[in-house]
């Protein structure tokens, strides 16, 4: 498969572009057919004053647009660890729940939408974590399937995991399946109830991406449920809220 | 506020003075580099110096290293009887209190916890000393064609002050350091004197670093430059490579635009920094127009 930017060189001259004429400290560069943009981002407040500088690298990846790009911060201004949302075996930053990608980086926005937003969000979420002495104040999910969970729980507007997990398993189908139960665990009909929810997130998050979620889930139900057999339910959500926090 | 008050600006905020905790910290882990190194070697007379750029007054805030020297005399072979046995001896000296990372020509001293791995900034040049006048040193070079390359503090110094262009050389090098860009800095601070031989400082912050700029695009790729420490000898061509040319060149041409356009602050960034208020300020009204929350999740 030939890479994005061959497929598509359009597209990159129009991210090249974009690139230089909004950032004269940001420079675009193909290294063994992967492209990545480095160099520093200024994070400034409405009155122009610096509220910080990073030394960045963007990679965007082979499957660009589809995929988001990948942010590193390589100033080493902070510990690559997972409180401050970085993936601690490759230094990639978390900027969101890969789900939620259409919120983050909906189809048509561009590398620039992308710096300003989730990527400039992201530091300032940094910022706000040191002002707050190791917390911030701006939120932030959970790690791992805690977060998977907090998402579509936040999402759907529903409190309990089995119905994330059954939102995940109606979701996993190939049609909309308006004749089964709602994953709410009203006892109507999806059609009857959160149709219009379930066919918005249809329309939004990636099929794959969402079949992902449901075998991590699901993997997470198993272990918990063992656990529980093994320890007892009280002690279990005991220990995952501690874990939690 | 003019542009050439505007870089004076920059540039102080880039100033790491001998009062800054930064400049404090060096100098404190440096005694201790010192006294490990003098304590291994016991008797042997070795000279201990600051060299790089804090001895050349073109250090900077955004990015720096403090360099030391570690010479032996010459026909002294405490040290070890070749240039990689100093190197190495040196090397296992350190290493009694510091996790050492040999570089092409010096030991980058990091702390030893690998768990939490701290770098001091700190990088030690072992080498010997040519002959018994203390100028010129034979130091190892672990890379490179040649293992050993001829160089002199001294000279190098002279060079960079003797040019009245050490605020260009601070803002060029500051300039390549917020893009990444991939060059040596000693390459760096050389091309400048090089392309604005007729130019001081004095001709305004912004002349000179237009002028620069407009240099590199028109002579770049024909440029051949020299080590002052040893003009014949040391070839420089592998350093200042076809690829480090060519950054340079399309950086230079990028960044003339946004000088046309007088987008300055876009090139160095702000010269105000918030204060914790300002930060809290700004980050509330980054919560209330976002249409989408800061979010950040982990895979882990």
């Amino acid at each position: 498969m030939k890479p994005w930017f061959l497929e598509n060189p359009t597209l990159l001259d129009e991210l090249k572009i974009l690139i230089d004429l909004k950032y004269a400290t940001l420079n675009t560069s193909i290294e063994n057919a992967v492209v990545y943009i480095r160099g520093t981002l200024f994070i400034k407040s409405l009155e122009g004053k610096e509220l910080g500088r990073y030394k960045i690298e963007i990679i965007i990846p082979d499957d660009y647009p589809n995929s988001a790009p990948i942010l590193r911060e390589t100033g080493d201004k902070f510990n690559k660890v997972a409180d401050r949302h970085f993936n601690a075996i490759d230094n990639t930053a978390c900027l969101f729940f890969r789900d939620a990608k259409y919120k983050y980086f909906p189809k048509g926005s561009s590398i620039v939408d992308f710096i300003e937003g989730p990527i400039k969000n992201f530091f300032l979420w940094q910022i706000d974590y040191d002002l707050n002495g190791g917390k911030s104040s701006l939120g932030g999910l959970d790690h791992g399937t805690f977060g998977l969970i907090q998402f579509y729980k936040e999402e759907l507007g529903v409190n309990d995991e089995e119905s994330v997990f059954r939102f995940l398993v109606l979701f996993d189908s190939k049609v909309v399946p308006r004749a089964k139960k709602c994953f709410c665990g009203s006892g109507s009909l999806l059609k009857d109830c959160h149709i219009q929810k379930f066919r918005a997130l249809k329309q939004s998050i990636p099929r794959k991406d969402a079949k992902k979620s449901l075998n991590e889930l699901r993997d997470y139900m198993d272990r918990m449920q063992s656990l529980k057999q093994k320890y007892g339910k009280e002690a279990v959500d005991g220990a995952v809220k501690q874990i939690r926090g | 506020m003019k542009t050439q008050e505007y870089l004076e600006k920059v540039l102080k905020l880039q100033t790491l003075d001998e009062k800054s905790e930064e400049i404090k910290a060096l100098r404190s882990e440096r005694d201790k580099v010192e006294n490990l190194l003098r304590t291994h070697f016991e008797d042997v007379p070795i000279s201990i110096q600051y060299a790089g750029s804090y001895k050349k007054g073109t250090m900077i805030r955004e990015s720096y290293d403090l360099d030391m020297t570690c010479y032996f005399n010459n026909g002294d072979d405490s040290g070890g009887a070749t240039l990689e046995e100093i190197f190495s001896n040196v090397q296992q000296a350190l290493a009694s209190e510091y996790h050492v990372y040999p570089k092409r020509s010096a030991l980058r001293l990091q702390s030893k916890d690998s768990e939490n791995r701290v770098d001091f900034h700190i990088d030690v040049i072992p080498g010997r000393f040519v002959d018994g006048d203390k100028g010129d040193v034979y130091i190892f070079q672990a890379e490179g064609e040649k293992d050993r390359l001829k160089t002199n503090l001294e000279k190098h110094v002279n060079h960079i002050t003797g040019s009245k262009l050490i605020d260009t050389i601070r803002l060029v090098k500051l300039w390549k350091e917020l893009n990444q860009l991939d060059a040596k800095t000693f390459i760096i601070e050389l091309l400048v004197i090089k392309l604005l031989e007729d130019t001081t400082d004095s001709n305004g912050l912004d002349v000179c670093f237009e002028s620069f700029l407009t240099e590199v695009i028109e002579k770049i790729d024909n440029i051949a430059l020299e080590d002052p420490a040893n003009p014949s000898g040391n070839d420089l061509s592998g350093i200042l490579s076809e690829g480090v040319k060519a950054g340079l060149k399309s950086l230079a041409e990028k960044i003339l635009i946004s000088i046309e356009n007088e987008r300055w602050k876009d090139i160095f960034g702000e010269v105000e920094e918030a204060d914790d208020e300002e930060k809290k300020r700004a980050i509330n009204e980054a919560r209330q127009s976002n249409s989408v929350p800061i979010n950040p999740w982990c895979v882990l």
